[in-house]
């Protein structure tokens, strides 16, 4: 079958994709300065005699190549390698820090869906209404504020004026579904205000468009109720920009929210990426890219599907 | 026919965000040019801040890496004597940081638009435009770049490199470069099929010159647009490296004066040290997302009159 | 030879998270080297109930021999005993039972160490002499990669004399060391189970087994650490109550200083370290509690002695000259630290109060430029905001005296390989100094071609005293060999010490009943094993 196919030849492509950011994650630790072993001994990496014993030890003494085929090996046996400093396995670090960093990826772009559909329906239906206008101007506020400020105002209002929510910390959901959410409320406010503005802007645009279209236009004129035509026939066509954008932001909330997870002290992917950037705790680096990169890879793979199932066009393009 | 969705273009399957194609149909209400109260006002906002930044070694301020030790405390408030913002918590004149860091934020701008948006919009339009064999090497580390954490990138270069300014900007524009070869790219493959495009080459115009004189000139406006949304983005980007301590001590910026003012905040409650180049920063990104959206707005009409 | 090199240089990791110099050289004090101020326990320890700590750095490893930052350390000495202590101000035994120089304390090359003979790890293998041998072999492997290399590897033989299930070790040294029991009384002296350590293998980092006053629950890098109370554990308080007095501790780090406050009063933690002394004195300001500790240690400004500019000695006094302390002091630590002009603690009775190191005096400074034709200088530093405020300061104060200054940084990984890996690619850089008890602890930083010398400074005599002072255990030589060190590099000035820190143990006095007292050797951690819940009626 064509569809079944097509589907393998875009996955092999997918994993070259993987493979060409591994390489080049693997080559980019080797040229930073700094060496994991001087991290590790410290002044004692004068004495060539232990330098070399300890990079024999992790395996740094051999050729690049050969370190990279290596590592390739044992990533094809789901062992992503050990920190040199904290000689945790990898997975072991990674499954320590994904449930913070998924909660947080997850909620925040469920509540700004939540939020951005309805306004950007209201907005785009009543388009140049004063609630459009105001709808437009806010969201146009929200997506310039920086991330951070926000966040150290966050912290000063909510944490220590009102003390409603924690100023740091993670609770992870099986202590307590209450105690998770107030631990995550602030940085999920700094989160959904970008996203959910950035969304109501996307979908309003494209919404506007689309009401403009000829099929609309019929759908009006057969008296079909405006909610209806909204949510049947005007949404689907316009959801198109959305979509990437949402899955794009989902690569980029899994690693790119370092700082949100570094200021409210979060247990999340980006930290563990910029603390084993810092220690140049390599095999770590790598397998936090590597998750990055496949997750981004195969969301955007089923974002791809997605577009096939709500636009039939796509559909019969490719049978 | 064996694809899936088979879009031409790999992941970016669809139009990006920014792109003219998307949205190509909004008809504002604006007129050409027209740039609206809020679009005057950004211009002014702007063009204060760009006046300011470049004459700041000439203008009657504070030397912005001075401590006023008559001041007998850092972190004095507002409208204290001789310092109309105040001082910081290393006694420095807030007012001046401000304008000097603006030249660090017009730095990254420039940076970005002529690095990011010269070599990433050429990288698009002779891809989008050729074709081919180059096309698709440029999707697929199109489809490399997208995949690798940009944050993550940058703070390996800035780590390789060094943390001075120059770096900084540099790390900042090459991440941004992917993002304007797909516009570009995107934008050209739309023209490349236009009327006039295939009236030109029937009349037996060259390659180069359907590519200079026809498309460059219709991709250059959409590639500004969305340039003004990155330049946002890199003066938020630069403020995070900074927050994150990871860039030069030397180099005033507002992300940098965030980060020393947030402790002020939250251990003395003072808030103006983080609070004056937060909002500085907010209404400049602010400023550059309404001109880009006005200039978006604006080439939209012209789009639809071609 | 010493403990000091890697607690230095362990600091340096420390940096990113909020410290801000490491040590060089320098620091070391004898007696009452630590100074902690502070409230008396306001209530009567009682057992039970759980708090958490805030720990200013990342806790980067559980293993013994490495720890060094105060993070580390709170958690380190929880899982783990020193075999000795400082009790007032004395090194006395702690598991270990007692420790004895040979021939009568004459021959320092020889050491006799005895332990008790009813302490059980925390999985039940019995602490005896095979486990204290096995502890040092396995430190001496260079694979462990402990910072403490060059300290066990002056151990060159370990005799049991009772067997291996017995209770004595004697030690035998490469040369004479006066400081092999406060050697003991670091990290190095923290003995683990040599069961878990066969049983774990690599994985033991992770999987501590100790003696201490508690066990490891869990561990999560950059989230927490969670101790729970070792029932079976030896130590008891004067009253006789069984340690520890917690039935849980959970250390969380909190890089942020800010934070740290922020979570404190927001009640997510009970109790934090901080190297910020600034941030100690805004805690108080709220009503919190703080427990301040200081000693030897101290900021230092690193000079490259090998290289130009600071080759010549002129170039180091021109900028000694210029660096105001007392002005660093008043504008970013709001008055609450002392300068610093020596590498001893002031109420060290080996500070050498006439040492002649150099006061600010810009004239001087000026003069001394002059003759120099100018000096451009870099100084490279891992960035903090408290770093950035005081190297702010240092610039202008070099710029006032005509000199020109260049601030570099970098990034912990890269400025780590600058300093150990490249020969000292550095021209003038961040440091701070450790905390130390036994003078002999600036040894390394100071002595010719160690690879602790990290200023590259090399002056025989120096070399000469620093041995002597390490060899004997005669009060009156030491006094003397180490006052005569202090003229040279007062006169010389290997590098600039500028305000001895002040660490803080800030608590919530309503839930935390009081303080032990920091650790002398370290800067400001407490064990674990006698924090208590204050009693609430």
């Amino acid at each position: 079958m064509g569809i079944l196919k097509g589907a393998v030849t875009r996955l092999l492509k997918l994993l070259a994709v993987v493979l060409v950011v591994s390489f080049l994650t693997f080559s980019l630790t080797k040229l930073l300065p700094g060496d994991p072993v001087v991290v590790l001994l410290g002044p004692q990496y004068s004495n060539v005699e232990v330098r070399e014993a300890v990079q024999e030890d992790l395996g740094l003494n051999k050729p690049f190549l050969t370190q990279y085929v290596q590592y390739l090996g044992n990533v094809a046996q789901g062992d992503l390698g050990r920190s040199y400093t904290s000689k945790f396995e990898t997975t072991e670090l990674l499954k320590q820090k994904l449930p913070a960093t998924i909660e947080l990826m997850l909620l925040a772009q469920l509540v700004s869906l939540t939020l951005a559909i309805p306004l950007a329906l209201f907005s785009a239906f009543r388009s140049n209404s004063r609630t459009d206008k105001a709808i437009t101007t806010a969201s146009f506020g929200l997506i310039s504020i920086p991330g951070y400020a926000f966040a150290v105002f966050l912290v000063w209002l909510f944490a220590l004026r009102f003390n409603w929510f924690p100023a740091i910390g993670y609770q992870p959901i099986s202590e307590g579904i209450v105690g998770n959410l107030r631990s995550i409320a602030l940085p999920l406010t700094v989160l959904v205000a970008g996203l959910t503005a950035v969304y109501t802007r996307l979908l309003r645009s494209d919404l506007i468009s689309t009401l403009q279209e000829d099929f609309i236009l019929m759908a009006r004129s057969k008296g079909l109720p405006t909610r209806y035509i909204l949510a049947r026939h005007a949404l689907r066509p316009s959801s198109f920009s959305l979509i990437t954008v949402f899955g794009i932001q989902f690569g980029t909330l899994i690693g790119g929210a370092v700082i949100i997870e570094q200021f409210f002290v979060l247990p999340g992917i980006g930290s563990l990426a910029i603390e084993s950037i810092l220690k140049r705790d390599y095999l770590v680096v790598q397998g936090v890219v590597l998750l990055i990169a496949i997750s981004f890879v195969l969301i955007n793979f089923l974002i791809d599907i997605l577009y096939t199932i709500l636009d039939p066009r796509v559909r019969r393009a490719g049978a | 026919m064996t694809d899936l969705v088979s879009p031409p273009d790999g992941i970016a399957t669809n139009p990006p965000p920014a792109s003219p194609a998307s949205d190509k149909k909004i008809k504002t209400a604006k007129k050409t040019g027209a740039l609206g109260i809020g679009g005057w006002i950004a211009s002014i906002w702007l063009i204060t801040l760009t006046a300011a930044a470049v004459f700041a070694p000439w203008l009657p301020l504070d030397d912005p890496a001075k401590t006023d030790f008559s001041v007998p405390k850092n972190n004095s408030s507002p409208f204290t004597a001789g310092h109309l913002l105040g001082t910081d918590n290393n006694g420095y004149d807030i007012l001046a940081r401000i304008v000097w860091g603006g030249r660090v934020s017009l730095v990254v701008a420039a940076g970005v638009l002529i690095i990011g948006m010269l070599v990433g919009g050429t990288i698009g339009l002779l891809a989008g435009f050729f074709r081919g064999k180059s096309e698709t090497l440029l999707m697929a580390s199109v489809d490399v770049f997208l995949a690798f954490p940009a944050l993550i990138l940058l703070i390996a270069i800035v780590a390789f490199l060094g943390a001075d300014l120059l770096n900084v900007v540099l790390g900042i524009s090459l991440v941004s470069i992917p993002a304007f070869a797909r516009i570009s790219r995107a934008t050209t493959l739309t023209y490349a099929q236009r009327e006039f495009v295939l009236a030109a080459r029937a009349a037996g115009a060259s390659q180069k010159r359907i590519l200079v004189r026809e498309i460059l000139p219709n991709v250059i406006l959409p590639l500004l647009a969305f340039g003004l949304l990155v330049v946002g983005i890199a003066i938020v980007a630069e403020g995070s490296l900074a927050f994150l301590g990871l860039t030069s001590t030397e180099t005033i910026s507002w992300g940098g004066m965030i980060n020393g003012g947030k402790k002020p905040l939250q251990q003395d409650n003072i808030a103006h040290t983080a609070m004056i180049p937060a909002v500085t920063m907010f209404l400049t990104v602010l400023a550059v997302n309404v001109l880009g959206d006005r200039f978006r707005a604006a080439f939209d009409v012209k789009d639809s009159m071609l | 030879m010493t403990k000091y090199r890697h607690r230095s240089w362990r600091r340096m990791i420390a940096l990113m998270t909020g410290l801000v110099f490491v040590a060089a050289a320098c620091g070391g004090s004898d007696d009452s080297a630590s100074t902690t101020e502070g409230d008396e326990p306001a209530s009567k320890p009682t057992k039970g109930g759980e708090l958490v700590f805030g720990a200013e750095s990342d806790i980067s490893t559980l293993d013994v021999g490495a720890a060094a930052q105060p993070a580390d350390k709170v958690v380190t000495l929880g899982l783990y005993d020193p075999l000795m202590t400082y009790e007032d101000g004395e090194l006395v035994p702690f598991l270990a039972t007692s420790l004895e120089a040979g021939d009568g304390g004459k021959d320092l090359s020889t050491y006799t160490l005895t332990l008790p003979t009813d302490v059980t790890f925390q999985d039940g293998t019995p602490l005896n002499a095979e486990a204290v041998k096995k502890h040092f072999e396995r430190l001496q492997d260079p694979t462990t990669a402990c910072p403490c290399l060059d300290t066990v590897k002056a151990i060159t033989n370990m005799e049991l004399p009772n067997g291996p299930t017995g209770d004595t070790v004697i030690f035998t040294l490469a040369s004479p060391d006066v400081a092999f029991g406060d050697t003991l009384a670091g990290s190095v002296g923290y003995i683990e189970s040599p069961t878990a350590v066969a049983k774990y293998g690599d994985e033991y980092k992770n999987n501590p087994v100790g003696t201490g006053p508690f066990k490891l629950a869990e561990f999560v890098p950059g989230d927490r650490v969670v101790l729970v109370a070792n029932p079976d554990y030896w130590g008891k308080d004067e009253n006789g109550i069984q340690l520890p007095y917690l039935d849980k501790l959970t250390v969380k780090p909190i890089p942020d200083s800010g934070q740290r406050v922020s979570a404190l009063e927001s009640g997510d933690i009970d109790l934090f370290q901080t190297a910020d002394t600034p941030t100690v004195k805004a805690a108080e300001e709220k009503g919190f509690s703080a427990q301040k500790i200081s000693g030897s240690s101290s900021t230092i400004l690193l000079m490259n002695n090998a290289k130009p500019p600071f080759n010549d000695v002129r170039a180091r006094q021109a900028v000694a000259y210029c660096t105001n302390k007392d002005l660093i002091n008043e504008r970013v630590y709001e008055g609450i630290r002392q300068p610093s002009y020596s590498g001893f603690a002031t109420d060290s009775a080996y500070y050498n109060a006439d040492a002649g190191t150099p006061r600010f005096d810009l004239k001087k400074c000026q003069d001394l430029v002059k003759e120099l034709g100018g000096l451009k200088f870099s100084i490279v530093c891992i960035p903090t905001p408290e770093a950035d405020s005081v190297l702010q300061l240092v610039k202008q104060m070099g710029e006032a005296g005509g000199m020109e200054i260049t601030l570099e940084t970098q990034d912990q990984g890269a400025f780590v390989a600058r300093m150990f890996a490249r020969g000292g690619d550095y021209e003038g850089a961040c440091f701070r100094s450790a905390q130390f008890q036994d003078p002999d602890a600036i040894r390394a930083g100071l002595t010719t071609d160690d690879a602790g010398n990290l200023a590259f400074y090399s002056n025989k005599e120096v070399d000469k005293l620093l041995k002597e002072g390490q060899a004997t255990a005669d009060f009156d030589k030491r006094k003397a060999a180490y006052d005569k060190v202090q003229e040279i590099t007062g006169e010389e000035v290997p590098l600039i010490t500028t305000l001895y820190d002040l660490f803080g143990n800030v608590y919530n006095s309503e839930k935390v009943g009081g303080l032990p007292p920091g650790e002398v050797n370290s800067l400001g951690a407490i064990k674990p094993g006698y924090i208590f819940v204050a009693s609430s009626k």
